[in-house]
């Protein structure tokens, strides 16, 4: 039945976060920052995904586990992070354009009102 | 010990001039004089009542049952753990009633309540009438604590009480510059023996386990009997211990090297100076060696210098004092002097001499000092008298100046304490003169007046002291009499010049005896000046009553040989009449002189004016040598401190460095706050890589 082997997804799953992370440094428009930030909780979410689909397959030998329930500890997980993204963008984007209305323009490089 | 409920009264005694205190010092400044200054007076005669009633009940007890300790609160208990095996300290708020107490309780209230009565008089005219009131019935108090407590830390208490007390009276004229320096130079150079003492309680406490005087077999007092004594303690520990409270001892009884303050502490009134620098607060330190006799007579070092130390005390003083003009000061080191005396008989082991001294002393010198007070009061009125006349209401400073013993140019002529501004006063003050003579007489050491019988008893006692150099004896005994000698000397010597001769001035001339309540209790002082050793409480007598209290058996043995006894008593009789002789031939003789120009009187000296009269007219020059190694000395080591320590490595590096190294870490650390968002998630990115591969990296070694 699991003909795609779970070592798969979890590659292709540090794949997209890897990019998700080099989005977020290179990248100097917030918008592209954000789904970067996106595509690092969508990489999470496959791992949740997976790792809970193989360990309702069962063990490392392959044998069914004993209990008959389905374990979708790492579905509701995928929810909560969607939920959670969700809302982040939803105030990220609110102070977007906040910034924008004050410093008519969204570049990162230029809100550096942090420098020391 | 004995326990017995009648002694319970004894809480009684410090309680009325506590609340004589408590009033004077809350509403005295309401109160009519006549108010504060009796009721001051009555709670100290409150006192003295209720301890004499305590007296008939010891005397009328065995020797054995003669030591009574009235219970009372728990003050604090520290206590022991044994698994750590730290000592227990529980320290009890318990009274000492014994005859060493009752002795000191009688002088004090007796001796403190006649000095009280005089006080209203003599301070009649003071604005801060209450204010004085408050401060003798606190001293009372805390005197009174000081003797009565039970265990060194309760002495200890009412020993800081007394030198706060003594530090407020001298200081008492707080508008003159002079009083103010004085009081400060007396509580400094006690805090100094204070340091002694309190060192003196730690060890105590540390090799000893106890503060207490009497608590059934164990307790300062009782560690004789204690088997593991010798075994336990080595000679080195109890001689630090005795020689620490002998410290402290030196300090309050204003011994050599501590005694510079008693002359200066002259600058407070003239009661005060009788209560607490004659009678009273000085003899604490003799009442503390007594106390503590058992723990001194296990040294021989310490005995050694307390003999020693009180004895060159005794001729130190008494020359100074044959220098002086200011007829207070003449008394102070007079005070220093015979306080010697009392050491020196503590060191020679016979505490019940010293004790008999004290007795005697607190009699004739407070005698004294309250008849100077009599004479200064004359001299004042006749000042204030003349002034009146010449310069209409014209205010005219009649305080008591500060004396400077160097007779720049001769007498102050407003100085109502120099003795050059008296003279011829026997006719004009009768009653004063007679009760100062009778107690110069005392002081002097003739027969039938009470100074003879404790003096002579104490140099009797000197010449059996058996110490480590053949001839010690002599020495001691030498020492002593000539001591005795230059006593007599100049105590007839301010006799003479107070109340024989010509008039030397014109107050002098008008002035007039002091009232009733002045000249009472120097009638009665003198009265027990001159019965007291024959007419009532002989030495044997005292020495046994004392004996439960002050000696241990078999400590001393005296050789009894009447005839040595005899012989070197009538030799000293008759060298002190000589001296007295000599003293009046001299100044008698210098009368012309010194009625002729002011120079002439102002140089007129007995002794040719060589080196040595002028060495012993400024003091041995101790004021000075202590002014400069102590004072100026500390002064330029304390500036060095400030410059050098202080300001360069307090300030400049632990307070200013501190500052200085975060300014120049900021400014490093600044730069990588450079407000690029993507530099500051690449510095989290590489934080977490850093985590992870160390997880990993512990992982793998099976962390």
């Amino acid at each position: 039945m699991a003909s795609v082997p779970l070592e798969s997804y979890l590659m292709l799953s540090a794949i997209l976060f890897c990019i998700g992370v080099v989005g977020v440094m290179i990248k100097r428009n917030p918008i592209v920052i954000f789904m970067c930030v996106e595509l690092m909780l969508n990489a999470v979410n496959l791992t949740f995904a997976a790792f809970s689909r193989y360990r309702d397959l069962g063990d490392a030998s392959g044998q069914p586990l004993p209990s008959a329930s389905h374990y979708v500890d790492g579905q509701i997980m995928i929810i909560f992070v969607m939920a959670v993204a969700a809302a982040e963008v939803a105030v990220g984007l609110g102070i977007l354009v906040s910034i924008f209305r004050n410093r008519v323009s969204i570049n990162v490089d230029e809100i550096d009102l942090m420098k020391g | 010990m004995h326990t017995d409920p009648t002694f319970s009264l004894a809480w009684l005694i410090p309680l009325f001039p506590l609340v004589g205190f408590l009033i004077n010092g809350f509403f005295g400044a309401k109160l009519p004089k006549a108010v504060s200054g009796g009721l001051a007076t009555v709670a100290v005669f409150s006192s003295f009542a209720v301890a004499f009633y305590l007296f008939l009940g010891l005397t009328g007890e065995d020797a054995s049952n003669r030591i009574h300790v009235v219970p009372g609160l728990s003050w604090f208990a520290i206590a022991a753990d044994p698994a750590t095996s730290l000592k227990q300290l529980a320290i009890n708020f318990e009274l000492l009633i014994d005859p060493l107490s009752i002795v000191m309780i009688m002088i004090i209230t007796g001796v403190g309540g006649l000095i009280h009565l005089y006080s209203t008089a003599y301070m009649a005219a003071e604005k801060n009438y209450a204010r004085f009131f408050t401060y003798l019935n606190l001293f009372i108090f805390f005197m009174l604590l000081l003797v009565m407590g039970n265990n060194l830390l309760v002495l200890f208490v009412g020993w800081e009480g007394v030198g706060l007390c003594s530090y407020l009276l001298i200081g008492y004229y707080n508008e003159k510059k002079s009083a103010g320096d004085a009081a400060k130079k007396a509580m400094i150079v006690n805090r100094i023996g204070d340091v002694g003492v309190l060192i003196g309680m730690f060890l105590l406490f540390q090799y000893f386990g106890t503060l207490d005087f009497r608590t059934g077999a164990s307790g300062v007092i009782g560690i004789l009997d204690r088997p593991d004594l010798h075994t336990m303690f080595t000679a080195g520990v109890i001689a630090l211990i005795v020689l620490m409270l002998f410290l402290g001892a030196t300090g309050k009884s204003a011994q050599f090297p501590l005694y510079v303050w008693l002359p200066d502490a002259m600058e407070g009134p003239t009661p005060v100076s009788a209560l607490i620098h004659a009678a009273t607060m000085v003899t604490a330190g003799v009442y503390m060696l007594s106390r503590l006799h058992s723990l001194f007579e296990l040294s021989d070092l310490a005995m050694t210098t307390v003999a020693v130390v009180g004895i060159a005390t005794a001729l130190f003083a008494a020359t100074m004092g044959l220098m002086q003009n200011d007829i207070k000061r003449v008394l102070a080191y007079s005070t220093v002097s015979q306080l010697g005396y009392m050491f020196a008989a503590c060191g020679a082991g016979v505490f019940a001499a010293g004790m008999f001294h004290v007795v005697t002393h607190a009699f004739f010198k407070a005698c004294l000092f309250l008849g100077s007070g009599s004479v200064i009061h004359a001299i004042e009125h006749g000042m204030h008298h003349k002034s009146d006349a010449a310069h209409g209401d014209e205010e005219h400073d009649t305080t008591h100046e500060a004396h400077d013993a160097i007779p720049a140019g001769g007498p102050d002529p407003h100085d109502p304490q120099d003795m050059r501004n008296m003279g011829g006063l026997l006719s004009k003050i009768p009653t004063t003169a007679a009760t100062m003579i009778i107690a110069t007489l005392a002081i002097s050491g003739i027969p039938l007046f009470a100074g003879y019988y404790s003096k002579d008893q104490i140099i009797w006692r000197l010449w059996q002291v058996t110490g480590a150099t053949p001839y010690a004896n002599w020495i001691f005994w030498g020492v002593g009499v000539l001591t005795a000698f230059i006593t007599a000397f100049y105590m007839f010597r301010l006799v003479v010049k107070t109340f024989f001769g010509p008039a030397r001035s014109e107050a002098a001339k008008i002035a007039k005896d002091s009232s009733l309540a002045m000249l009472f209790p120097l009638v009665v002082l003198a009265f027990l000046s001159c019965t007291t050793g024959w007419a009532f409480l002989r030495y044997e007598q005292f020495a046994d009553f004392l004996a439960p209290s002050v000696s241990t058996p078999g400590y001393l043995n005296p050789v009894h040989d009447a005839n040595m006894e005899f012989g070197l008593g009538l030799g000293l009789l008759i060298g002190i009449v000589l001296s007295i002789a000599a003293c009046i031939g001299l100044y008698q003789g210098g009368k012309k002189a010194q009625l002729q120009s002011p120079e002439v009187r102002a140089n007129h000296t007995i002794l040719s004016p060589g080196w040595l009269y002028w060495v012993v007219l400024n003091k041995y020059f101790v004021d000075e040598a202590y002014n400069f190694w102590f004072v100026k000395l500390g002064k330029i080591f304390a500036g060095e401190l400030y410059t050098g320590f202080e300001e360069k490595v307090i300030d400049g590096f632990l307070v200013n460095g501190i500052g200085r190294f975060t300014q120049a870490s900021a400014s490093y650390l600044r730069k990588g706050q450079n407000g690029f968002v993507r530099s500051y998630a690449l510095s989290m990115v590489i934080g977490i890589v850093i985590v992870l591969v160390g997880c990993l990296a512990g992982l793998g070694r099976g962390w």
